[in-house]
């Protein structure tokens, strides 16, 4: 019977999950017209593996990556943007991706806080917005897609340790997961 | 082998609340294989219903309520999508194909989905298995064609060429019939385990003629009816769709298809990847599967707790039993052997009679289960996993049984042949 009851916050796990999500932070830009959920601590990352072709999306709060979401002032904000800046220049090494022989053809990141780095003139586009997401986006060629099995994100976890959760869609030979990591669980097979 | 030979005459010798432990060990036995195999077969049976298809679109909505009405046709769609943005997005460069679905109308409880020839086409379930056609053919250009899924066309005993009746709206009784315009079966599917088993698919010109003349929602009268005939001759395109499915030329596509989809200013459109919903789902039922399979587990150590203390009951009783034993040369652990062996032999006999019961409820309820729920329950031997379940109760009924051995090894050391009963 005790272990019955134990089983029971389990039953009703679903539940808590509804009420938890009334909480959470969201966030909406009416200029496009959908809702992007922004919530701290959780980024969202999808990989679809085609062939030889391998690209990955990671899109996440700036808070997860650099610690703050204003645009970087001083000295030392303006090193912690550099530093995330250059780790997520390397996607094998942050996903886990040492299998495959894949090499990196094509790296675009884009923040608000990148961008004020570099293009003064038409900096606090959203100003507005309290929120800012850094988007990265990258395109790998694999010359030996069999060799990647799983995808592991304990790196990124371990590098952004603000980055509690990442909602994983994968689309690999074996088909569509979606699987949410952490970093008691972070790699996922392809 | 004599001490077993002993165990089952004592046995005997209670029958009946013997076979009344027996029975209920098989009950809660049977009750855990039940549970488990359902388990194990919805979760295939879920994970087969769709295959192939990268994106499902629809109004924007949930994306588990857009899985649930367009692949399993559960529940209703909140609203419905234009023709244009169908038409747009079936000729991006990326899409392979695209298979419109619009749904609404049933027939004796079972859902009538319009849809177009690519379905028979591109859809694949499984191991991307395509749709196979067991009898007849595809509706072709006549809006009034029916093609069965197998199972409609076996409980509702159809064959080829017979006329049926569509009704509107999904409820099992319903009052508005389409009767004016009955439709032909000209074709009927092969079994897939799937949703599709149990729908009508008619093309989207013939579900366009069902409500061609119709008005406010109801059926048009006097001057206003369109006869079947005249219906023929008229322009059925569709303007609206309830969703559609996407195949793309490259999977590398699907994100930023589906970006774009979800980012179209036409309509507010919802585009989800099936097999992230379907996990998704499967997610949400996985909890109410486990507290099943844990309710089970319980019921399983119900049954061998009464086996426990219908053993340990007797003992009394059986003090004489055990003391002639002892005075013909019976060793204290001889005794003790004894109730194991008869704890275990009740737990045997439990399992076996679980799993006569199990296949016969399987064997009994295969088709009512596969007409109403979709399941197929194979009649197979026990897979790995359920031999281990059925290996762990005996093993437990094992333990349990040196409970009354020991405590029997205990009297029959002490109790010599001068008990007084």
């Amino acid at each position: 019977m005790r272990r019955l009851l134990l089983a029971l916050p389990f039953a009703l796990l679903p539940l808590a999950a509804a009420q938890a999500s009334d909480h959470e932070h969201e966030h909406d830009h009416a200029e496009h017209g959908s809702l992007d959920a922004h919530e701290h601590g959780a980024a969202r990352l999808n990989v679809v593996l085609d062939g030889q072709a391998l690209e990955l999306e990671l899109e996440s709060p700036a808070m997860n990556l650099v610690g703050f979401e204003h645009a970087a002032t001083s000295d030392a904000d303006k090193a912690k943007v550099a530093a995330a800046r250059s780790q997520l220049q390397g996607p094998q090494a942050l996903f886990g991706l040492g299998a495959g022989a894949c090499t990196l053809s094509e790296t675009e990141l884009e923040s608000a806080l990148f961008e004020d780095d570099e293009h003064e003139e038409h900096h606090n586009h959203d100003e507005d917005s309290e929120h800012s997401e850094i988007h990265a986006h990258y395109q790998l060629d694999c010359k030996k897609p069999g060799e990647l099995k799983q995808l592991n994100l304990s790196e990124l976890f371990k590098r952004f340790p603000a980055t509690e959760k990442i909602q994983v869609q994968l689309i690999g030979p074996s088909g569509q997961q979606g699987v949410e990591l952490t970093p008691a669980k972070p790699s996922l097979g392809f | 082998m004599y001490l077993l030979r002993l165990a089952l005459a004592s046995l005997g010798n209670r029958r009946f609340t013997a076979l009344l432990t027996v029975f209920a060990i098989a009950l809660s036995v049977c009750l855990l294989l039940a549970v488990e195999r359902v388990r194990s077969e919805a979760r295939a049976s879920f994970a087969n219903t769709i295959s192939g298809t990268d994106l499902i679109v629809g109004a924007r909505s949930g994306s588990v309520n857009l899985l649930l009405y367009s692949v399993f046709r559960i529940g209703n769609a909140t609203n419905n999508i234009r023709w244009d943005s169908f038409e747009r997005f079936a000729e991006h460069r990326q899409v392979k194909w695209a298979i419109p679905i619009s749904l609404g109308d049933s027939h004796r409880g079972y859902r009538v989905m319009g849809t177009s020839q690519a379905y028979f086409e591109h859809f694949r379930y499984a191991r991307s298995q395509p749709l196979k056609i067991e009898q007849g053919r595809p509706f072709a250009s006549d809006p009034f064609e029916v093609v069965l899924g197998a199972e409609v066309a076996r409980a509702l005993d159809y064959s080829l060429g017979e006329e049926l009746v569509l009704a509107h709206g999904v409820a099992t009784i319903s009052l508005v019939k389409h009767d004016d315009k009955p439709f032909t079966v000209v074709g009927i599917l092969e079994r897939t385990g799937t949703p599709v088993d149990r729908t009508l698919h008619i093309s989207l010109g013939g579900m366009e003629a069902l409500h061609v003349d119709w008005q406010n929602g109801m059926p048009a009268r006097g001057a206003g009816v369109v006869s079947a005939e005249q219906a023929r001759n008229m322009d059925l395109q569709p303007k609206q769709i309830t969703a559609f499915l996407l195949g793309l030329n490259s999977k590398i596509a699907t994100f930023s298809l589906q970006r774009e989809i979800n980012e179209f200013r036409g309509e507010p459109l919802l585009a989800i990847l099936p097999g992230v919903a379907l996990q998704e789902l499967w997610s949400l039922m996985g909890t109410a599967e486990k507290a099943l399979f844990v309710v089970s587990l319980f019921v399983v150590l119900t049954g061998l707790i009464g086996m426990l203390t219908a053993i340990l009951t007797s003992l009394n009783e059986r003090r004489r039993e055990m003391a002639i034993l002892r005075s013909v040369g019976a060793r204290p652990w001889h005794i003790a052997g004894l109730l194991i062996l008869e704890a275990f032999a009740l737990a045997l006999a439990g399992v076996l009679l679980g799993l006569l019961l199990l296949y016969l409820g399987i064997a009994g309820a295969q088709s009512h289960v596969q007409a109403n729920y979709g399941l197929y329950l194979p009649l197979d031997l026990p897979t790995a996993y359920e031999w281990t379940l059925l290996g762990a109760i005996l093993s437990a009924a094992l333990l349990m049984g040196c409970v009354p051995a020991w405590r029997a090894y205990r009297q029959s050391l002490a109790d010599g042949l001068s008990i007084r009963l």
